[in-house]
């Protein structure tokens, strides 16, 4: 019988924090569970020095660089974890929502802890997600009742009267992008093309100052996201523009995405299917937001410029 | 302002120059825009190159010649045996019968004479055309499969597939079986998008790019040299600057199929970058090894 439990730790400073993750952490190494800290830089120095020797026998990873794009936490950062200690019971600390998220970042971020819920469920793992109460968004907080079956403080635990199903609550998230702005170049998508926009996609880049070692990466995704739009849609529209010091690629075409954790479940290296595109590009990118319907999918690509 | 998809090619844009030795090209034409005179163009470059061609076309064999010139110089080709013209239902169906293992023999016997004979290589032109209408099953394998007598670099081929002929999953597919296609659109600076060239019985060369438009034709290649390799296959890919994730499940099954495991030679950072984040890098009996770029 496998347990999941998936908290979200409310705290208010930096004394809280500890109460509510140190604990844990001990818990897990004392049962001899393997333990991953996955939480922005700050955080993390916080846990790494609470710890003291304790710290070689934790995994730790600042969740600003390996989860800065949240679609790539579910498969790079805790099924990647859960695979690499299979067959046993793993906790993790893994807090994906801090104050300096953006606009365009948080519905990412919510929607990965609703489907949390979803691509953990049959498995062994506990999974605690810290919220900052006194910096983050009220409304962000209230999110957190509803991604997250049971709330923590240090000092109580109960169940949270608003956690519902995570699919319903992942797709209240997923709004329509919008079109790319007038001025972005823009080329179509064809199964005879992909080539050509491959080339599109690393000129607009570096035009824009892209850092020359990202531009493989973001020809890679760009490709990824064409080939699917040829395979399942027979082609669509590809969009390069900047904005706020950002590099944004948008693919529309008429398909339709319908699996919700598209992109979230690692594919085993030699296995003949396919579903890796968009794992690609979640992991070279640094935020992809989706948003699909019947007869419409757009995919956006963001790339920090500098 | 949208970038327009590539516009139609005229016949005669077609880069006969791009080609090189080793090229097994899918052109996707209109028989209506007359693709006689890049036939005729393709048929005076091998002459003048000292090449054997090969040339079979549908329904009829064409008249090449334009010019007096011409004339004299191709029924010349003919006599001496460096030009060898027949309608491509000679080639793929005698008797009736298309038998793919047949025609890849008779290809086979014919590059080795032709290079007993002291020509630099053989170049073929065949016309698909009578494939269509009863689909392109009969084909399909036969154009992957074919991909070998490429390897070596002693032949060039161009297989014409005419659009009107062929539906358009059908036309995919051919494009897909051939390292390189040559697309109704024009594409300024073009040149075949793989070439995959056999350096060493376990040593595979591969250069340009891997994606899903010529994945079948990587996929027989490959397939080819780890049956025929007796341990590690190497690939050098110093050369190869894109793979996409299909490509890097067609290293893994390659690498477990492989005795010895698949050994990447200077792959480029890109290919690199694929290769590890698909978890191919890390599967046992694959190596990354030589120049870091």
């Amino acid at each position: 019988m496998s347990t999941f439990v998936h908290p979200a730790l409310l705290y208010a400073d930096p004394v809280e924090y500890l109460a509510g993750t140190i604990p844990f952490i001990q818990g897990g190494l004392d049962g001899g569970e393997p333990v991953m800290v996955a939480v922005p830089g700050d955080n993390l120095d916080l846990i790494r020095s609470a710890l003291g020797v304790d710290a070689k026998h934790v995994v730790l990873r600042d969740m600003g660089v390996a989860g800065r794009n949240p679609g790539r936490i579910i498969p790079a950062v805790l099924l990647a974890f859960a695979a690499e200690h299979a067959g046993k019971p793993v906790r993790v600390i893994g807090e994906p929502v801090w104050a300096g998220r953006s606009a365009a970042e948080y519905p990412a971020c919510a929607q990965h802890e609703a489907l949390i819920n979803a691509a953990f469920r049959e498995r062994d793992a506990a999974i605690l997600c810290p919220y900052d109460t006194s910096r983050l968004d009220p409304v962000w907080l209230a999110d957190a009742y509803r991604t997250h079956p049971v709330m923590w403080t240090p000092t109580a635990r109960w169940d949270s009267p608003h956690y519902t199903d995570p699919y319903a609550v992942a797709a209240s998230f997923a709004v329509p992008l919008g079109a790319a702005p007038a001025g972005a170049a823009t080329i179509e998508v064809r199964r005879g093309t992909l080539a050509a926009i491959r080339r599109f996609a690393a000129d607009r880049a570096r035009e824009a100052g892209l850092h020359p070692d990202r531009v493989d990466d973001l020809t890679i995704a760009v490709s990824e996201l064409a080939a699917n739009s040829v395979v399942h849609a027979d082609g669509g529209t590809l969009a390069v523009w900047t904005e706020d010091g950002q590099l944004l690629c948008q693919v529309d075409d008429t398909g339709h995405i319908d699996d919700p954790l598209a992109g979230r479940v690692p594919v085993a290296a030699d296995e003949a299917t396919g579903g890796r595109g968009l794992l690609l590009v979640n992991q070279l990118c640094d935020l992809v937001r989706m948003h699909s319907r019947p007869g419409a999918t757009s995919v956006r690509l963001y790339l920090r410029l500098g | 302002m949208t970038e327009a998809a590539p516009t139609e090619a005229a016949p005669t844009d077609f880069p006969l120059d791009a080609l090189a030795p080793g090229d097994h090209v899918c052109w996707i034409v209109d028989r209506d825009t007359g693709y006689l005179p890049t036939i005729a163009r393709f048929v005076r470059a091998g002459l003048a190159a000292c090449q054997q061609v090969v040339c079979f076309t549908g329904p009829g064999v064409p008249d090449l010649a334009g010019t007096t010139d011409d004339r004299a110089a191709v029924g010349a080709a003919v006599d001496s045996g460096q030009l060898w013209m027949g309608t491509a239902t000679d080639m793929y169906l005698p008797g009736g019968r298309f038998d793919p293992a047949a025609v890849i023999g008779a290809f086979t016997r014919h590059i080795d004479g032709a290079i007993a004979a002291g020509y630099r290589g053989v170049r073929v032109i065949a016309d698909m055309g009578w494939a269509g209408g009863s689909g392109y099953e009969r084909v399909s394998g036969y154009e992957e499969s074919v991909n070998a007598l490429f390897l070596d670099g002693r032949a060039l081929g161009v297989c014409l597939y005419d659009r009107r002929l062929f539906g358009a999953a059908e036309l995919h597919a051919a494009s897909c079986a051939h390292p390189g296609t040559v697309g109704p659109e024009r594409v300024p600076g073009w040149t075949p998008m793989l070439r995959t060239r056999r350096t060493g019985r376990a040593r595979l060369s591969l250069s340009g790019e891997a994606d899903l438009t010529n994945r079948q034709a990587l996929a027989t290649v490959l397939s080819l040299v780890v049956s025929e390799a007796a341990g590690t296959v190497q690939l050098e890919v110093g050369e190869l600057t894109f793979v996409d994730a299909g490509t890097a499940a067609l290293f893994a099954r390659a690498a477990r199929c492989a005795s010895g495991g698949l050994a990447f030679v200077d792959a480029t950072p890109a290919v690199r970058q694929v290769l590890s984040l698909t978890g191919v890098a890390a599967l046992p009996g694959v190596s990354l090894t030589g120049a870091r770029r």
